[in-house]
């Protein structure tokens, strides 16, 4: 693979937090212009894993590397201009209008005078038109649904322009067309090539219908890592989950999918 | 309308409290201001007495710019509803400061040298107080707020009953005046054109910087994870933030005491009226913070006079209008949810 073309990549990463250790060396590379979805049980560490990525922790050992650069390296804006994150549970219903919530997303290229610019304004348009909440604009947060403020947020992620996205679990909030669309959105984002997006997810089946790849991860370690049909096998997912599970190999797209059968009779 | 709403209160409350307290009446006071404004001659005593109430008022009107604006910032800041511009300590400081004072007897010292003891001893109690909790917060991650506030409640308790303890150990005569002053007052002549020039330097400064720096306010009121992810250096604007309110509370502390609520309901309404984005919302909690203490100051005043009561802290006045009033805004608002 062409190490140029890697957007992120994340090399022996421990991280500790008070007693536990909550990534005990962690391995991961996402090139540009991919999907990669991150799965596995509660407490295996991936939020910890793009809070490491974010620097919101910072007290990690390894080699974290964005775009080729090293984050140790970067200061909060060029940070902000490398990566967005879009975070668990959503915002609080604050009285903001959607537009301004959004354009918070430029804050890293906002001038010394505190005024956005023309460009700002054209991506936070562009960006709510990527959602379909152009017509929420100037609605106040606290008005609106869950799942038409998880758009909002997930419209400020996208008007930062960063070329990598980070997600943790986006579709906690929404119903089942809020959750394709959602990955839809996400697969576009990647396909023109120029960005990357790596996101945390319970839910393997959505992982399997739209991710490159996926990682999965245990105790504070990836297990696994391979294209959907490679992780979605039976004995691989038997790592991690216990629960009784049926894989189908090709649910039609070439991809696996995955379902629970509790009273199997085999 | 809701400006037009706004400028004419401001002036009915203004109007009221140059016309309304003791040794003049209502009637008396209109023509005695006529006459003083159209340059005639007038008692000097009554233009003393007019003076003074202009000066009380102006004095009021910045109190409460400062609070609303301190605990506006603080609740951004500390992206915590519940916040006050007192609930750093630095209230509990000030008033330690101004009890060991009174218990040493510095402020007879200081006078002697023309400089206001509780002033100086105020203002160092309550950057006492505020360092400390900076030093905390310097070493902190970003994701810390909450336990910013437990640090700030504890030296804020530490110092409260500091205050206290110096307190019950002063001398009677000075007991009176400075509790007083802690409940929140100003009728004690702590002010005049000196200290309000002061105190109307400090609230300038402040309006001013927070409305420049409104973006990274907006940015920690949606919390500090998504403040640091859009690019904001959190600990370093939280440190930046908390000096500015202080500033503003210290010196409005050291004026009038610890008037309470005007600091955790005016921004509060002020966000339901105009929004959260904090250009638009930081005038209109100055004006509204503003309005409130000189209405609260006018009406302890001449209840006072009315009812022939020894004295009615402002600070009282305000919180016992402004909670129900509060609740009665957002009952809508919390029946809902």
């Amino acid at each position: 693979m062409d190490t140029n073309n890697i957007m992120l990549r994340v090399e022996k990463l421990r991280c500790r937090l008070g007693d536990k250790e909550v990534l005990r060396g962690v391995d991961l590379s996402l090139p540009r212009g991919e999907l990669h979805c991150i799965v596995g049980p509660n407490g295996a560490g991936k939020t910890t894993l793009l809070r490491c990525v974010t620097g919101l922790l910072s007290e990690w050992h390894g080699n974290i590397a964005i775009n080729g650069l090293d984050v140790r390296q970067l200061g909060r804006r060029q940070m902000a201009q490398l990566v967005a994150l879009v975070p668990q549970g959503g915002i609080e219903p604050l009285p903001f209008t959607v537009e301004q919530f959004v354009l918070m997303g430029r804050y890293a290229y906002l001038n010394p005078l505190g005024r956005y610019s023309h460009e700002d304004e054209a991506k936070v348009a562009e960006a709510l038109a990527a959602v379909e909440a152009t017509v929420l604009a100037k609605r106040p947060l606290n008005e609106l649904s869950g799942g038409e403020r998880q758009r909002a947020v997930l419209a400020r992620a996208l008007a930062q322009g960063s070329p990598l996205m980070l997600l943790d679990e986006p579709t906690a909030f929404l119903d089942l067309d809020g959750q394709t669309e959602v990955l839809q959105l996400l697969r576009n984002l990647v396909d023109t090539g120029e960005k990357a997006a790596l996101a945390v997810t319970h839910d393997l089946n959505l992982a399997a219908a739209y991710a490159d790849r996926i990682h999965l991860m245990k105790d504070g370690a990836i297990v696994f890592e391979g294209t959907p049909a490679q992780v979605l096998a039976p004995e691989v997912i038997h790592r991690v989950y216990r629960s009784p599970l049926q894989v189908i190999p090709n649910a039609g797209d070439d991809r696996p999918r995955v379902f629970i059968v509790p009273y199997k009779t085999s | 309308m809701k400006s037009l709403v706004i400028v004419l209160l401001f002036a009915s409350v203004l109007v009221l409290s140059l016309l309304l307290g003791p040794g003049l009446s209502f009637g008396d006071s209109f023509r005695l201001w006529l006459d003083y404004l159209s340059g005639g001659q007038i008692d000097q005593l009554q233009a003393a007495l007019l003076e003074y109430r202009f000066w009380r008022a102006m004095t009021a009107l910045l109190i409460g710019a400062a609070l609303a604006v301190a605990g506006m910032i603080l609740q951004a800041v500390l992206a915590n509803p519940l916040s006050d511009p007192y609930i750093l300590g630095i209230s509990s400081g000030a008033g330690a400061g101004v009890a060991l004072a009174a218990l040493f007897g510095l402020p007879a010292a200081f006078s002697a040298i023309g400089i206001s003891g509780n002033l100086v001893a105020g203002l160092t109690g309550a950057g006492i107080a505020i360092a400390v909790v900076i030093a905390f917060a310097g070493r902190m991650r970003a994701s810390m707020a909450g336990s910013l506030v437990i640090v700030g409640v504890m030296v804020g308790s530490f110092l409260s009953a500091v205050a206290l303890l110096a307190l019950s150990m002063a001398p009677g005569r000075e007991q009176g005046a400075v509790l007083l002053w802690m409940l929140g007052d100003l009728a004690s002549p702590r002010h005049g054109p000196a200290q309000t020039a002061v105190l109307a330097a400090s609230v300038l400064l402040v309006a001013m910087i927070t409305i420049w720096r409104r973006r990274e306010l907006d940015l920690l009121l949606t919390g500090e994870e998504s403040a640091f992810v859009a690019g904001a250096n959190v600990v370093r604007w939280r440190i930046f933030f908390i000096m500015l309110a202080a500033l503003v509370t210290a010196s409005a502390v050291v004026i009038a005491g610890t008037i309470g609520f005007v600091g955790l309901f005016v921004p509060h309404l002020a966000r339901l009226w105009l929004g959260a984005s904090h250009g638009k919302l930081t005038v209109g909690v100055l004006i509204l913070g503003a309005l409130t203490v000189l209405a609260a100051d006018t009406l302890s005043r001449t209840l006072v006079f009315a009812l022939n009561l020894p004295a009615l802290p402002c600070g009282v006045v305000t919180a016992l209008i402004g909670a129900p009033y509060f609740l009665f805004v957002l009952r809508r608002k919390i029946w809902q949810s």
